[in-house]
């Protein structure tokens, strides 16, 4: 009797709290929906799966930290080159955090803020967390914030960014389709990749599949290329940068419906690419180039001009990024630079 | 059966009062942590909810953003309730609103790092007694556009102020049914422009110390094209002197400083009783667009109607800048007739002439001086050219535009 009662508290205890999922109230903590077993470290739940993208979006150097919940015996279903279809009660989780080397060589793990997508009945909430200093939860903010913090970066060097928390409407300029909110990572091409479980090591499609969190779905989805992969093609590598960072506005139902000018993944028109394409009302974002992409000429682009600016009237993304994304500056230019064409 | 019927009819009026009561004012001061407070108001508000602002100087660092329908946003005057982004760290606009049935008033934002009020996507903005403004005056350095609705329906801009725009003060693009009225334009690259839209009533503004006072503009490669059906009437676009400060790269860097009015590209346009002077590379030009490999953009403007306007001096120091200035210059050396058109059509027209009802319709401007560039011949044969400037070849009859009916839903 007394293992039974053991049993079953604790099984409630461990379990995510759908109610918060699908409750038309805003939880105030992150806590609230027991995603996580041992939330400061984040160690989820059973019933909560980590993943990873192939080709990411970029947001200041900050690491993420993904995972999925899809209510038992519900399933996502497959949507040719679109997100899953999840169902109601499912939950997109994903923590922002910084990293920095302390004088003695550890590494400190500092937590920024737990991003949620949740699957109402009839639509994506999106809510953001906010960890208090101690690290022992997160709190929500809607109206935004801005966190002065620093990390380290990829070559040692200590680096200051002021980070900004979104506000509500800032998650909906880059998840709107439309009237509608929708995820953007979690699409077939961009999960198609290994992943370090504890128990080993899989595809992510497989074992999403075999926990029961998607429906069939084809052998064949054509994975996107990552983007720092150097081995891989230069054009599918920018396509796949620009898809994932720029395209969910700049398509004909995103927030940048109005330029004309359309990253996404299956734009195939090189004007609406940007080749050769007027800016429209771009003001001093122009720099005084006359075309989005100049074939063979990077610097006479404007697409780039954009990617090594952090003047609010001029840099891309418009939110999400102050800090300079060397690497994709690097790939963007060498791939200009590569294009054939006319250069005007 | 009469009990009942009480019953019922009190009930509704209960829940009338009580859907009225749903809806609140709520306070806003400019107290420390205004960014932050701020936002969450506006993304907690109820469709419904108006919120106040009152008086005084508000910083912000950060854009902001309204998402909810049915909103007023108020202050307590555009010189009381100040809005201001001079330190302006994130954001490409100072307000961006992306909802419905929204109306913002009697309130000002200044120097905002890009856009000041960004819509987009609304169906039913008000902006009434706004102003954006950029307070160090005219800079390449200064945002775009002061009043910036795009792909938007039911747009009005009433009695609102727009200063020191690096592009466009007052700019509605893309949009349908729009009316523009009681406003100022001045120290902005273009006063007022109307793109890519259709639709709209451009009345009783004042356009001045512009590069150009009022564009009407079609443009190739975007997704809303054909802007048609626009009247601009009772306004004044005068003296305006402003040398083109617009980062280059953009189409209005190549408006000419002086210029009163242009239609470009556009069909339907009916400009009437207006008072263009002072402006001195133009008053009035009607120009095609440039070439496009886009196949559904329509470069030349059809169906032009200029009636009833009196002109002030024009024309008399042009200035030299963009793909206009020269040949104007070159054409009419240094006296501009008041209303010009650049006389570019479709080649077979050339031919077999223009469509009657196509035809550019000039009548009862008083004595205005008129000059067809005949551009095309220009180019083709220089030595025959022979610029048309008898004014009563183009007079006609008038077919009235109709009004703009705005529709808001209550």
């Amino acid at each position: 009797m007394f293992f039974v009662v053991f049993f079953v508290s604790s099984d409630i205890h461990s379990r995510v709290n759908d109610e918060a999922i699908l409750t038309e109230d805003f939880p105030i903590k992150l806590s609230d929906y027991r995603f996580f077993e041992n939330l400061t470290q984040q160690q989820p739940n059973p019933d909560v799966l980590p993943y990873n993208l192939i080709t990411v979006l970029f947001s200041d150097y900050a690491d993420k930290d993904r995972f999925v919940y899809v209510p038992s015996a519900k399933k996502a279903k497959y949507v040719k080159d679109s997100v899953f279809n999840f169902p109601e009660g499912t939950a997109l989780i994903k923590t922002f955090s910084y990293t920095r080397k302390t004088d003695d060589s550890d590494v400190v793990k500092e937590l920024i803020e737990t991003r949620l997508l949740l699957r109402k009945i009839d639509r994506w909430e999106t809510l953001t967390y906010v960890w208090n200093e101690e690290q022992t939860d997160a709190y929500l903010k809607v109206g935004g914030s801005t966190v002065n913090t620093h990390f380290t970066d990829s070559t040692g060097q200590i680096r200051a960014v002021r980070y900004r928390v979104p506000n509500k409407n800032q998650c909906k300029e880059c998840h709107a389709s439309g009237d509608s909110i929708v995820p953007i990572g979690p699409k077939p091409r961009n999960l198609d990749k290994d992943f370090d479980y504890p128990e080993q090591t899989m595809n992510q499609l497989v074992k999403w599949s075999e926990m029961n969190i998607i429906d069939d779905y084809p052998q064949d989805v054509k994975a996107v290329v990552d983007f720092t992969d150097p081995s891989e093609n230069i054009e599918a590598r920018a396509r796949a940068y620009l898809a994932i960072n720029c395209g969910h506005c700049h398509s004909p139902l995103g927030s940048a419906s109005s330029t004309g000018l359309y990253l996404n993944y299956g734009e195939k028109r090189s004007k609406q690419l940007g080749v050769l394409k007027p800016p429209v009302a771009a003001g001093r974002g122009s720099g005084g180039l006359n075309y989005s992409i100049v074939p063979g000429d990077p610097d006479a682009s404007i697409l780039l001009f954009r990617m090594i600016s952090d003047d609010p009237a001029i840099m891309m993304p418009e939110s999400g990024r102050s800090i300079i994304h060397q690497e994709a500056v690097a790939l963007i230019h060498d791939w200009i630079e590569a294009m054939e064409g006319e250069a005007r | 059966m009469f009990i009942m019927r009480l019953f019922s009819s009190t009930s509704l009026i209960l829940l009338l009062s009580f859907g009225s009561l749903l809806a609140d004012q709520i306070y806003i001061s400019p107290d420390k942590n205004i960014q932050e407070r701020f936002q969450e108001t506006l993304i907690l508000a109820k469709p419904g909810d108006e919120i106040i602002l009152a008086a005084g100087i508000y910083e912000f660092t950060d854009g902001l953003s309204l998402d909810v329908d049915d909103i007023k946003l108020s202050g307590a005057g555009h010189e009381k309730t100040i809005l201001s982004f001079t330190n302006q760290i994130t954001g490409a606009q100072g307000l961006l609103v992306t909802s419905d049935n929204v109306i913002l008033k009697d309130f000002a934002i200044e120097d905002t790092k890009g856009d000041a009020i960004k819509v987009k996507g609304s169906n039913g903005i008000y902006f009434i007694n706004i102003r954006t403004e950029w307070t160090g005056g005219p800079k390449s350095t200064n945002g775009a556009y002061g009043l910036y609705p795009v792909e938007s329906n039911n747009v009005l801009i009433d009695g609102c102020i727009a200063i020191g725009a690096s592009d466009a003060g007052i700019y509605v693009g893309q949009s349908e049914n729009i009316i523009v009225r009681n406003s100022r334009a001045e120290y902005n690259v273009a006063g007022i422009e109307i793109e890519n839209s259709n639709n709209a009533d451009v009345y009783n503004n004042l356009t001045t110390h512009n590069t150009g006072g009022i564009l009407i503009f079609d443009l190739p490669d975007l997704p809303k094209q054909g802007g048609h059906t626009i009247r601009v009437f009772d306004n004044q676009s005068i003296q305006n002197d402003t040398p083109n400060f617009a980062p280059e790269g953009n189409i209005v860097g190549e408006v000419p400083r002086g210029t009163g009015i242009i239609v470009m590209a556009s069909e339907n346009v009916e400009i009437f009783n207006n008072l263009i002077g002072d402006n001195a590379t133009v008053n009035l030009a009607v120009v095609a667009g440039e070439d496009s490999d886009d196949p559904n953009y329509q470069k030349f403007p059809k169906r032009i109607q200029i009636h009833n306007n009196q002109f002030g001096p024009g024309g008399f120091d042009p200035d030299e800048r963009g793909a206009l200035g020269p040949i104007l210059v070159e054409i009419a050396s240094a006296n501009i007739p008041d209303i010009m058109w650049d006389g570019i059509l479709p080649f077979w027209q050339y031919l077999l002439g223009q469509p009657a009802d196509e035809k550019l319709v000039i009548d009862g401007n008083g004595d205005a001086t008129f000059i067809n560039l005949d551009a095309f011949w220009y180019v083709v044969l220089p030595y025959f050219h022979q610029p048309e400037t008898d004014i009563d070849v183009f007079s006609g009859n008038i077919s009235p535009l109709p009004a703009v009916q705005l529709v808001f839903p209550d």
